[in-house]
């Protein structure tokens, strides 16, 4: 194994990721038999942490090798399918000898050693599972999915199963899924059991039960009372939908979809839980393990965390053509949470409204989108949030924020109690030439600590109204340039957003500037140069003298790359940060040669930034990587 | 423990091992961007979706009738932007052939909204369907690629796939279409569209 793990290392970083590439085997009743398989492999191999510049002694110079390995077999209507997962780690932080006096590099100092065995009990775990299994039936009308089904109602308010590759989301129900459509109508039925990835990839965290911790005095380790605990719960989902008016200028659906938690274990009297494989392979819904398991979630994350039942039920009306001018989307929703715990509880319900409204008239195209929510949270996975942090973003519903896809200041539970919306307007000025400018305001009583709501939109604050209420202001404009008969590409924007509290107190302030410059040379050649640069000021943060408060600190990145088409790209990129506690500068390097146009191989070495990271509303938190890596990308 | 992560490690190689023949099998000593033998690729597998006008849209519509490219998309893809500009021009030109571009958008709550006025101020001439759950992507793009362009043939195989778009791609992709639109089309003896 050590042999294995040395030769990998000693090989740096290598991801072979495949993607599915349909193949005919053989045929039955004079019908194809295809193989589609898609091939995910990343091994990766982290420097040591600079942990003196406040990087994390729990990320330190681990390898990771994570497979993904998706299998589908087509025969006329008939899908099998398959996703197998697996991951293997070496030298993790645990494994790394303790440091000696006046040691600080390669080791692990003894006063960390309590928090890395500690986080080392839910994190590098060598284990492989069926991420995703299904069977899906499929004729002009009908799909019947038994397994694994990606599912979302209307604009996700109610349910929102779905895959987003960029923050590790990959969430589906394990049970069945029926659709039957025949225009004008369409019905959706679906129910299993909720079924996230269960490896991080960029943290090594997994959702599987804990490793235990022995206690250890001398070494200052403190042990778990109870044994391997579990991590994730075992969340189920029912829900329907029914639309009418498919192919019609006027589309309505109804939909609901009612959340329930159970234990993911059988608890036994003493405190364990019985993992024994067939003991409760499916989870526990006995009340008493219910109860148990949802106490030991840090229930104050979010509302939904903790409840033991959350219905949600909505309404959409939908004009998908104004007279060949726009369209037009109204949904509203409502959601009630039960907790078995507080069934008496105040505050249980929450509602939801959002519309967009999008026109077209010669040059000029808009997009309005309103949202209006009160006490209305996003359902989220029951993910034990002390150990896996990692997995804060498993959710069940996807509540539209009406802002950037990639905007990561919206702080708290921003959305919970919000009124707002978003204006874009584009303006066509030449065929290859698009100007447009976007505004956004929000008030939003929910984005800071011990604000919210409730189903009328009265604030509820423990701390004042004033303090938890906040508004803000983003504009934005930009173009976008296409030249050199589309060959070359200018994109560039610049922004600004203000938060501000009630109370005039200052919360959140930026401005950005974004580029993108492909430049078409000649022949096969091109240069891009692409970049993001902000200037951001936030409360609590980058205080460097406590009696002036937060200063503002800058933080993007540019990367430049040659490309020769269709084989090479190679490209160079620094990241950089000033705010307190961060190093502040990250360089990279990386080649990608295509040896075909179905395969690659790309080879990377050095550091990227960390940090939040949201696409569609959604965020994640990620840690800073320092390391080397290769990617090959192959289709068979 | 120890037997396990040897198992899996051996699993993973492998896995590792074989990908790159079986690419190699196919593809090696061929150009990048050189078109993949026709009948090499797999039957495309139908799917249904509403496009941005509210009709129903099935592969099954358009497959053994037009060689058709599916583009895997975003209103928040910047490569995506330039690759459009040029399958716009590439279907101004070859529809009448029967070429046809299902253009999808990947786009999530968030952004779906402004699919619509994208289009529109892109001027997309050809249909622009909806994925916000995934379900077309997860046939055709897992890793959900964006762009991603693939292929079918009038035999509905998959006879080209594109990961990325840099400026000089689109020589080989409309080499490959019109190397599909030029091919004779045989049926087999039986074969129906899905």
């Amino acid at each position: 194994m050590k042999k294995l793990a040395s030769l990998l290392t000693t090989s740096l970083v290598v991801a072979f990721a495949t993607h599915s590439y349909a193949r005919d085997v053989v045929s039955l009743d004079q019908k194809p038999v295809s193989l589609e398989v898609t091939e995910t492999s990343i091994l990766s191999q982290q420097f040591d942490a600079r942990i003196s510049e406040g990087e994390l002694v729990q990320n330190h110079g681990y390898g990771s090798w994570i497979n993904r390995l998706n299998v589908a077999l087509n025969w006329d209507r008939l899908t099998l399918g398959m996703r197998l997962d697996s991951s293997v780690y070496w030298r993790r932080p645990v494994d790394q000898p303790l440091c000696g006096p006046g040691e600080t590099a390669a080791c692990i100092a003894p006063v960390q050693l309590n928090n890395v065995v500690r986080d080392d009990s839910s994190r590098y775990r060598t284990f492989i599972y069926p991420a995703k299994i299904f069977a899906r039936y499929r004729s002009k009308q009908l799909e019947v999915i038994v397994g694994d089904a990606y599912v979302q109602f209307g604009r996700g308010l109610v349910l929102s199963l779905r895959k987003v590759d960029e923050l590790g989301i990959d969430n589906t129900a394990r049970g069945a899924k029926v659709t039957w459509t025949n225009d004008p109508f369409s019905v959706t039925l679906v129910g299993g059991i909720l079924t996230p990835t269960r490896i991080d990839e960029a943290t090594g965290r997994a959702l599987i039960l804990s490793r235990t911790v022995e206690p250890n005095a001398a070494r200052g380790i403190q042990g778990d009372t109870f044994g391997p605990q579990p991590i994730f719960g075992s969340d189920r989902v029912i829900g329907a939908q029914i639309q009418a008016g498919r192919g019609t200028p006027v589309v309505l659906s109804t939909h609901g979809a009612r959340f329930t938690r159970c234990a993911p274990y059988r608890y036994l009297d003493n405190g364990f839980v019985d993992d024994a494989t067939f003991s409760s392979p499916f989870g526990s819904c006995a009340p008493s393990d219910t109860e148990t398991w949802l106490a030991t979630l840090p229930g104050a994350v979010t509302p939904t965390i903790a409840a033991s039942e959350v219905f949600l039920g909505g309404q959409s009306l939908e004009l998908p053509n104004l007279w060949k001018h726009g369209n037009l989307y109204v949904e509203a929703a409502v959601q009630r949470i039960y907790r078995d715990a507080t069934p008496n509880a105040t505050n249980a319900n929450g509602n939801a409204l959002y519309a967009s409204l999008t026109t077209n008239f010669g040059r000029v195209t808009n997009t309005l989108e309103i949202k209006s929510y009160r006490n209305f949270y996003g359902v989220t996975g029951a993910v034990d949030q002390s150990r896996a942090s990692a997995f804060s973003n498993v959710t069940y519903t996807n509540v539209p924020s009406a802002e950037l896809i990639t905007q990561d200041s919206a702080f708290g539970f921003f959305n919970a109690c919000v009124n707002g919306g978003r204006q874009r307007t584009d303006y066509r000025l030449t065929p290859g030439l698009l100007l447009y400018i976007q505004g956004i305001y929000a008030f939003t009583k929910s984005e800071i600590a011990g604000g919210g709501c409730d189903e009328m939109g009265r604030t509820l604050s423990v701390t004042g109204a004033e303090r938890t209420s906040n508004r803000v202001y983003d504009g934005l404009g930009g173009f976008e340039w296409l030249f050199d008969e589309n060959q070359s590409q200018f994109l560039a924007a610049f922004g600004g957003r203000d938060d501000t509290k009630e109370n005039g107190e200052h919360f959140y302030s930026e401005w950005h500037a974004d580029y993108t410059l492909t430049k078409h040379i000649t022949g096969p050649y091109s240069v891009e140069l692409i970049g993001r640069h902000r200037l951001r000021k936030e409360e609590n943060q980058n205080v460097r003298v406590s009696s002036e408060g937060p200063a503002f600190w800058r933080q993007g990145e540019h990367y430049t790359a040659l490309k020769i088409s269709p084989k090479w790209v190679i490209s160079q990129g620094i990241e950089y940060t000033t705010q307190l506690g961060f190093p502040t500068y990250y360089v990279n390097g990386a080649v990608l040669y295509r040896f075909s146009s179905e395969s690659n191989i790309r080879v990377f070495g050095g550091q990227q930034r960390g940090g939040l990271k949201c696409v569609s509303g959604i965020c994640k938190v990620f840690p800073a990587y320092s390391g080397a890596r290769v990617e090959l990308t192959i289709r068979f | 423990m120890r037997a396990a992560a040897s198992s899996v490690l051996a699993i993973a190689m492998a896995i590792a091992l074989v990908g790159p023949l079986g690419a190699c099998g196919r593809t090696d000593g061929e150009p990048a961007g050189a078109p993949t033998k026709a009948g090499k690729g797999g039957t495309a597998t139908d799917f249904m979706a509403r496009d941005i006008e509210g009709k129903t849209v099935r592969l099954s519509d358009y497959l053994r009738k037009q060689v058709i490219v599916l583009d895997f998309c975003a209103t928040w893809c910047q490569p995506c932007l330039a690759e459009l500009a040029h399958l716009r021009r590439i279907y101004a030109k070859e529809k009448a052939r029967g070429f046809v571009v299902l253009a999808i958008a990947m786009d999530s709550s968030d952004s779906v909204a402004d699919v619509p006025a994208w289009a529109r101020r892109n001027n997309l001439q050809f249909p622009v369907l909806l994925d916000e759950d995934s379900h077309i992507a997860s046939i055709y793009n897992p890793k959900k690629s964006a762009p991603l362009t693939v292929l079918i043939n009038k035999k509905s195989e998959i006879v080209f796939v594109h990961d990325g778009y840099n400026p000089g791609d689109e020589i080989g992709l409309e080499e490959n279409i019109a190397r599909a639109l030029e091919a004779p089309v045989i049926l087999d003896a039986g074969a129906q569209p899905n």
